[in-house]
């Protein structure tokens, strides 16, 4: 019962921070619910090997990155399969093998950012996690690097890595759909 | 596209993405939340007494195995061949 309590308390606490980041990463409103939700099943089935080498609230951003991390794997496998069945003309088992939804219609509920996380989508795994986590109101570089196990200098290395990227990536996706 | 017009779009594009708003759970969220904790008790739950099952079922065979073998255990027979031998081998009766 106190258990229940105390997690009831603390997905009250980090409900709406989680939501965010999940958001910051998929773009998606539906998504980032389904996934925080997805991120809290796992907090109350691992709370009790939660060993407290680091603060509870790292320990709760590291999972939430990873279920976006594995969120946006799936898309892009669903992506993949969807333009494999474009290009062999078996549209209908494609869908069914991608889980029914076209990503294209989708993904993009976002419009405007549709340009944004094509170039996301070609950042390596860490500058994607660092150049998204320090665009969220409250975490510091101090935080970022806890949450990635690596130095903050690391961590700035990433960031400013991953902009030049970003910015490059754009400037070639918009000369092309100009 | 002229350059600068470009990157002022580049600018903007980048901006749009940092000044996103924060989003807030919809009503159902705290709902959908509990029936996922709940769903996920159950398949656990059904885990550990399949997993159980399969034990005990095992279990089981293996104590029928060892019962039928205790059952079976063959008792050592010998032929009257074997019991003639052995009476002429102590009467030192040679088979030649």
């Amino acid at each position: 019962m106190g258990d229940k309590t105390a997690f009831n308390q603390l997905v009250h606490h980090y409900r709406s921070s989680v939501i965010t980041t999940c958001y910051r990463f998929l773009l998606h409103q539906q998504d980032a619910e389904d996934v925080s939700q997805d991120v809290f099943v796992a907090v109350y089935q691992s709370l009790s090997s939660f060993r407290g080498d680091a603060k509870l609230s790292t320990w709760i951003y590291r999972i939430t990155v990873s279920k976006c991390l594995d969120e946006i794997k799936k898309r892009n496998r669903k992506k993949r399969i969807s333009s494999l069945g474009k290009l062999l003309h078996i549209d209908i088992f494609s869908d069914w093998i991608s889980g029914g939804t076209m990503p294209d219609t989708a993904l993009h509920e976002n419009e405007r950012l549709r340009e944004v996380e094509i170039v996301l989508n070609t950042l390596p795994e860490n500058q994607r996690i660092a150049f998204t986590l320090s665009k969220i109101d409250g975490f510091s570089t101090t935080e970022i690097a806890e949450i990635m196990n690596i130095t903050t200098v690391a961590v700035e290395s990433l960031i400013y890595r991953a902009k030049k990227k970003t910015t490059q990536e754009l400037v070639i996706l918009l000369k092309n759909n100009d | 596209m002229k350059p600068n017009t470009l990157n002022e779009k580049v600018i903007e594009k980048l901006q749009e993405f940092e000044s996103l708003e924060n989003i807030y759970p919809s009503s159902d969220w705290d709902y959908e939340l509990q029936m996922k904790l709940q769903m996920h008790a159950s398949i656990k739950t059904t885990f550990i007494s399949k997993y159980n099952f399969i034990l005990v079922c095992i279990v089981l065979i293996n104590c029928g195995l060892i019962v039928f073998s205790l059952l079976n255990e063959s008792k050592p027979t010998t032929t009257r061949t074997t019991n003639l031998e052995v009476i002429s081998n102590e009467l030192l009766i040679s088979s030649i």
